[in-house]
């Protein structure tokens, strides 16, 4: 049964008179055109109390040069310059102050005599690896070495040089000047 | 219903799917009010009566709507959510209209019948009149079940759904409504 006749039923059961009644016009109206401006109007509303959905910009990636532009504002190129300021400044107060030590004994003025002398009054401070580092190639065959066996090095990876105070003698006498600059450094 | 370029009615659908992206949702949100403008004003108005409240409040329910539309999460049909909204603030306005009434030194009806004559946009007979009066006097939850059954004809199943009510209960409160609208009448001897 459809809806409508279920409803005349339901009146003609219940309240009889208003199924007359039913019959004609309500007597409601609208003003003129009122439908036609009622969606300007409730966009008015919406703007007016400030609920309109804006669309969102489509977020596009800048191009090289306008990067480059965004990076050149006085204040983008004012912060990078003192970054490079400060990383400059931190670079010169921290980097490590390499020294010659053949200049320092030069500027020390250090005869070869005084430092040949100094040596020899020192030699049994000195450590034989040094000296050997500095001595001539064809003079090391001379010089009884302990080399290291395999377990040895392991445990102690330095070699080590046996060398008695009359060798270390005889092989600072056969220096030159320039190897025993070297030993002093 | 609203019909649309290719000479079709605007499915919820079509409004739903362009209401989702934000390119086409200026354009889905006038969509819906040109489909349910009319549908909507009148539920509002035979509540509320008097055009220029009506007015009110259906803009309101618009902007209800194109607030929380987004959030609409298609468990119930579109129009349904929409009489749900519409019926919420018509009985919202009625109930801040009763209370306004109550501070007055007049009484709510009498300020309330003044109302009535002073719409210019109501030209029913006598007997039209008296049935708008008989209804003013519903309480307001009675006075929707009456309206969407006696004026729109919704099956009592679908007004289930926007009111949240089961439909016996519905079926004693349209009962309820027309013997007391009856019973008006019988006092103003027309039956």
């Amino acid at each position: 049964m459809k809806n409508e006749d279920r409803l005349h039923d339901e009146l003609n059961e219940q309240a009889p008179f208003l199924n007359t009644l039913k019959q004609g016009q309500d007597g409601y109206q609208v003003p003129a055109n009122y439908f036609d401006n009622l969606e300007a109007e409730v966009f008015r509303q919406l703007d007016a109390i400030g609920a309109t959905r804006k669309p969102r910009p489509a977020t596009a990636r800048p191009s090289f040069w306008q990067f480059m532009q965004q990076l050149w504002q006085p204040r983008v190129a004012l912060a990078f310059a003192g970054l490079i300021t400060i990383a400059l400044a931190a670079w010169w107060y921290f980097a490590p102050s390499q020294t010659d030590a053949s200049a320092d004994l030069m500027a020390a003025q250090i005869s070869v005599d005084d430092a040949e002398a100094y040596l020899m009054d020192n030699l049994m401070e000195l450590e034989p690896e040094h000296i050997a580092m500095v001595l001539p190639e064809e003079s090391l065959p001379a010089i009884t070495l302990d080399l290291p066996s395999p377990q040895k090095e392991k445990n102690n990876p330095a070699i080590e040089l046996q060398l008695s105070p009359d060798d270390l003698e005889n092989l600072l006498q056969d220096m030159t000047d320039e190897e025993l600059k070297d030993l002093m450094l | 219903m609203q019909v649309t370029a290719s000479n079709k009615p605007a499915s919820d659908d079509h409004i739903l799917k362009l209401l989702r992206s934000d390119k086409t949702f200026e354009r889905g949100f006038r969509l819906l009010i040109s489909t349910y403008k009319e549908r909507l004003y009148w539920h509002i108005r035979r509540m509320v009566m008097v055009h220029e409240d009506a007015d009110d409040v259906l803009q309101n329910t618009f902007i209800k709507v194109y607030r929380g539309v987004l959030q609409f999460e298609g468990k119930s049909k579109l129009y349904t959510w929409l009489y749900r909204i519409a019926t919420n603030e018509s009985i919202t306005f009625l109930q801040s209209r009763a209370r306004r009434g109550s501070n007055s030194i007049d009484s709510n009806d009498e300020i309330w019948a003044s109302r009535l004559k002073a719409d210019s946009w109501f030209d029913g007979d006598a007997l039209q009149q008296q049935l708008r009066d008989a209804i003013a006097q519903l309480p307001e939850k009675q006075r929707v079940v009456f309206n969407l059954r006696y004026y729109e004809e919704m099956p009592y199943e679908e007004m289930s759904t926007i009111l949240e009510t089961s439909v016996g209960a519905l079926k004693a409160s349209f009962h309820h409504a027309a013997k007391k609208i009856e019973h008006f009448f019988r006092e103003a001897d027309h039956l």
